[in-house]
């Protein structure tokens, strides 16, 4: 039988106390949020925290809210809260669609948007989504705060660039255009299990002209990190995409990932599947806004 | 009878209140754990368990060395505990006792081992390779046996043969996952009589087994059965970790629980074993089966015992052997078994031996039809066995509702207009099943009492266990139609105890509802007959004259004339003392399959049916979706249909993680799949749409004419979703799992070569 190990455990109550708990912990202290990646780590001998901050109580964290033309999700809210959010619905539905494409529900209602991003796992599910929102990750520690792009996030696998006294606040996104389609696109054995391989395309389509005016193709579970892949964006921006183009930028992507073989699959089974499903994901991206802007019309 | 009456269980499992093994808790009770080999082969240096007996709340920590003398699980088996040498990852090498779970955990971070690593093989084709590693360095080979079972003359059914199709089928080591994990709490009291609760399917085989190697009488061994939360055949042994919880109670003269956790249970891995199986068959151009020569190579474990494979842990042998002659007719048989030894150790699961025999030859008759352009429905309808039929190893067909159930299914997913469209994407395929109630490799008798009380009602005594499957509820049926109760009016004894219960066979071999039911049926006869004997001397009447309904005695002809159950009762055994205990047995009447020749004379009550199953697959992943199963069985007389049909459902659940996803896999030195976020079962919102139908032709034999549901449909829900997959894309995949990738891979071949 896997037990947890014995450790402190702290429920601080502002972001500051956690910080500088975190800070005195010494890299032997760890952030707990909904625990689905750490306890069962723990419980595998995997992680040995001498003591567990639990940031249940600071309320700040929770919540999505629209400030300004900034979609802000708090690190503390849950996977299911984003996928019953109408405001993530609304304004960045393929993220919505990703948080519903992760795990179950037990582990969506434990499970948190800054812990998945914190755990910096190739395969987590919000980050190709948000990556392609274009996101933005603020990080707040003892002497300061500090905001980047998510892509910039992950060193590698379980690898953040979060300093020892950092805790990961929130999660802005800039609301998108009105034309902009999203798509994610999964790979897994059965519904909502740990991705084989996974695509998210983010296209924001002139609303008259059609023209493609930005791009972004993001891959997970096909590289030591979620990446993001600028040569397929290439291939797509500034034009009217067609098919020829899908299918070019479909193939810039398999040559850019570095999947590996694992007891999911072959890493040549991934390279071909991240053709497929970008090609999906930018075809889905296409109709989605499409969707939206002859809505628009009939409005 | 013959209703979807509720489960008499229902109500205490919904609120909680049912008890199994893993809530027993009894006074001083200490915890159990056992450290595990992380080596596939290696010898043991030394065991150093000073630190952990040092560590506070530890009460005793034990090594293979010191229960070495009490003997193996069976002749030839695993040891108790390692003390020379491990041969699998996860043997138990040592175990501790201590205050709780947590402490007994630390205790063996504590007892340092040094070991020795050996070369080790875990594939079983690599075991099979010339010069590769040993996985018993005592044995000379890794083959440890070979059968030979032949039936007919397969060189005169080949040249009677028009076509030869062979076929080779790999299976894979699946393990059935029960909800409740394996569990045991043992009390070895000062005056060396032990009491063992455990989560098993057989209440006597623990109590003789632990018994044989505790050096006890059986007598003094008492086991207790709560309900059981699942077993699937996987709880019918006597394993390890019992022995260790026993010996670790009389260590520290305090009663020790110990469970295994969801890792350790798929971390040894003791599930189906990996099969090869090859068959080679002679086809007629109508379709007319003429011979076949089978070739089954099944893992066995790293243990050499002697004996036969099929009943030990390789699940091959001999019960896939006498299986072949079922339920197709096909005069001329060869089969050749091979057990090979590999680190790796396997126990039941649901058709043990027999399920992987099915899939293969299903597998196979899809591919002959298809290369003989004949449609597979019509192709087992011209070789179906028929009621009155003789199988090739002698066996007569009592009844045999296979034909009755290829129709039914055709007609119920339009077979055919709807097969037949490969590429499509989306496909229908079929296979059969066939399966024998009550287990013809033993002859083995079940009893039963049931106890009329002074209220009218009764209470049935039985050594049955209640596995989940709803034997309870079937069992309570029978007495209440027997005695002319209602079900409400009937109990069944909360647990099993064999210091009281009957003897039984178990939950095992799909006897239940056959052979305790029979005996049920025996011992409420025997009650009724009590009671109309006392109620013809108070009422001055014939027995005969006299019938027993709705809780009263009447007289037949002037029903007015009668007497209340509950009167008569009390006054029995108020006044006169007298309980009303009714006595029953049931032995199957048919002879044992003999061992030898593999021959037998009358077919138990033969079960079979058909499955049909709608995928749909996506080309450019390889992903298959269900969209349906649909089933037809022919059940004899379904006492429960709502039952039946539950268990139909759990087999096409089974079938399903079989198909397409359980794939335990080991490599030296590391399991790949010791949780379940690597080993998949199929998730409830994994099912398709279930259709299933019951075809009755029942068997006289059988209790109100019922025949078994509970292993037989398995086997025929991978073939189907195999033959599907080839309905949909036109690839067969002949290995388990079918997944996305070899789809894929197929797909390519099929490009490249056409």
């Amino acid at each position: 039988m896997m037990y947890l190990p014995r450790f402190a455990y702290f429920e601080p109550e502002t972001i500051e106390e956690a910080c500088s708990l975190l800070s005195k912990g010494g890299g032997k202290a760890r952030l707990l949020a909904g625990g689905t990646d750490l306890l069962v780590k723990m419980k595998r001998g995997l992680e040995k925290p001498e003591s567990l901050i639990s940031l249940n109580r600071i309320a700040s964290l929770r919540g999505v809210h629209l400030v300004g033309d900034s979609l802000v999700i708090g690190a503390l809210t849950t996977i299911s809260q984003m996928v019953d959010s109408s405001l993530i619905n609304e304004k960045a539905g393929i993220l919505g669609q990703a948080a519903g494409m992760m795990a179950l529900p037990q582990v969506r209602n434990r499970g948190t948007i800054g812990g998945n991003l914190c755990n910096a796992s190739p395969a987590a599910d919000t980050a190709p989504a948000l990556i392609g929102l274009d996101s933005r990750v603020r990080m707040v520690g003892l002497t300061g705060e500090r905001t980047i792009p998510l892509e910039k996030f992950f060193l590698g696998p379980g690898q953040t660039v979060l300093k020892s006294d950092e805790i990961l606040t929130e999660i802005s996104i800039p609301v998108p255009a009105r034309d902009t389609g999203g798509s994610y696109q999964k790979l897994s054995p059965r519904h909502n299990d740990l991705a084989t391989a996974s695509a998210a395309a983010v296209l924001v389509m002139h609303p008259d002209s059609r023209v493609c005016e930005d791009a972004r193709i993001v891959l997970g579970a096909v590289a030591p990190a979620v990446i993001r892949c600028y040569q397929s964006e290439q291939v797509l921006k500034g034009k009217a995409i067609d098919e020829e183009m899908i299918r070019q930028a479909a193939r810039a992507a398999a040559e850019i990932c570095r999947p590996v073989s694992d007891i999911r699959a072959t890493a040549g089974y991934r390279k071909e599947m991240v053709l497929t499903l970008v090609k999906r994901a930018i075809g889905q991206a296409l109709n989605q806004s499409r969707q939206l802007s002859s809505g628009g019309k009939m409005l | 009878m013959g209703k979807s009456l509720p489960r008499v269980d229902a109500g205490v499992k919904v609120t909680g209140d049912a008890v199994f093994t893993c809530d027993i808790k009894v006074p001083r009770m200490l915890y159990g754990a056992i450290l595990r080999s992380p080596h596939s082969h290696a010898r043991i240096l030394s065991i150093d368990t000073t630190k952990a007996e040092k560590l506070p709340g530890v009460k005793a920590v034990l090594t293979g060395q010191e229960v070495k003398d009490k003997g193996e699980l069976q002749p030839g088996f695993e040891p108790v505990l390692a003390f020379d040498y491990v041969r699998f990852i996860g043997q138990g090498v040592a175990a501790a006792a201590a205050v709780d779970p947590h402490t007994a955990a630390e205790a063996l971070k504590l007892i340092e081992v040094e070991y020795e690593k050996l070369p080790a093989v875990v594939d079983l084709s690599e075991a099979m390779r010339e010069g590769s590693s040993l996985a018993n360095t005592s044995a000379a080979s890794n083959v440890s046996e070979t059968q030979i079972y032949q039936w007919g003359d397969i060189e005169k059914g080949f040249r009677e043969a028009d076509y030869i199709r062979e076929d080779k089928i790999d299976l894979q080591n699946v393990h059935v996952c029960y909800l409740e994990t394996t569990v045991a709490v043992a009390d070895y009291d000062r005056n060396g009589r032990l009491t063992f609760w455990s989560s098993t399917q057989i209440p006597e085989t623990i109590q003789n087994g632990l018994a044989g190697i505790l050096g006890l009488k059986p007598a003094d061994v008492r086991v207790i059965v709560p309900y059981v939360g699942g077993a699937h055949s996987n709880k019918i042994n006597v394993y390890s970790f019992m022995v260790i919880t026993a010996l670790l109670s009389q260590k520290c003269g305090r009663p020790v629980k110990l469970g295994l956790s969801r890792e350790e249970l798929l971390t040894e891995g003791r599930g189906t074993t990996p099969f090869i199986i090859r068959m080679k068959t002679g086809v007629k151009k109508d379709g007319t089966l003429t011979a076949m020569h089978c070739h089954l190579i099944a893992a066995g474990g790293p243990f050499p015992a002697p004996g036969v494979p099929g009943k030990r842990q390789s699940g091959g042998g001999w019960m896939s052997a006498t299986y072949l002659p079922f339920p197709y007719r096909l005069p001329n048989i060869r089969f050749e078994g091979q057990t090979i030894m590999t680190n790796h150790v396997y126990g039941g699961q649901r058709g043990t031996g027999r399920t992987p025999i099915r899939i293969a030859y299903e597998c196979h008759m899809n591919n002959i039809a298809a290369d003989l352009n004949i449609d597979p429905v019509e192709l087992r309808l011209c070789n179906a066995l028929r009621t009155g039929d003789t199988a090739a190893n002698g066996g007569k067909m009592h009844s045999c509702g296979l034909t009755g159930c290829l129709e039914q299914i055709a007609a119920k997913t339009r077979w055919k207009e709807r097969r037949g469209k490969p590429g499509s994407g989306r496909g229908l395929g079929i296979a059969c099943y066939n399966y024998h109630t009550g287990s013809s490799f033993n002859r083995i008798s079940s009893a039963a009492f049931v106890h009329v009380h002074a209220d009218g009602t009764a209470t049935l005594i039985t050594g049955h266990p209640e596995l989940g499957n709803g034997a309870h509820t079937v069992l309570s049926q029978i007495v209440a139609e027997e005695l002319g109760l209602r079900l409400e009016d009937v109990r069944v004894s909360a647990q099993i105890d064999t210091s009281v219960s009957p003897h039984d066979i178990g939950p095992t071999g799909s006897m239940g509802t056959h052979t305790t039911g029979n005996a049920v049926k025996a011992a409420a006869d025997d009650a009724r007959r009590q009671i109309l004997k006392f109620a013809a001397e108070r009422l001055g009447e014939k027995t005969k004259d006299l019938e027993l309904k709705q809780g009263a005695i009447y007289l037949k002809s002037h029903p007015e004339k009668k007497i209340a159950l509950f009167d008569l009762v009390r006054e029995l055994s108020h006044r006169d003392g007298q309980p009303v205990l009714g006595k029953g047995t049931h032995t199957p009447e048919w002879e044992a399959i003999s061992r030898e020749t593999g021959n037998m004379k009358d077919v138990p009550p033969n079960a079979c049916g058909a499955v049909v199953v709608e995928v749909e697959v996506d080309r450019e992943t390889g992903h298959t979706e269900l969209v349906k199963a649909t089933v037809v069985h022919d059940i004899g007389f379904a006492l429960n249909p709502a039952l039946v049909e539950g268990q139909i459902e759990g087999q096409i659940h089974h079938g399903i993680g079989q198909a397409l996803y359980e794939d335990h896999r080991t490599e030296v030195g590391r399991v790949l799949t010791s949780t379940f976020t690597d080993y998949r079962i199929p998730r409830s919102t994994d099912m398709p749409e279930v259709d299933i139908s019951l075809l009755e032709i029942p068997d006289p034999r059988g209790p109100f004419g019922g025949k078994e549901c509970a292993e037989g449909p398995q086997g025929g829900v991978a073939p189907a979703i195999i033959d599907a997959i080839y309905d949909a894309v036109g690839v067969r995949i002949n290995s388990l799992p079918v997944t996305p990738e070899k789809i894929i891979q197929a797909l390519k071949e099929k490009g490249a070569s056409s």
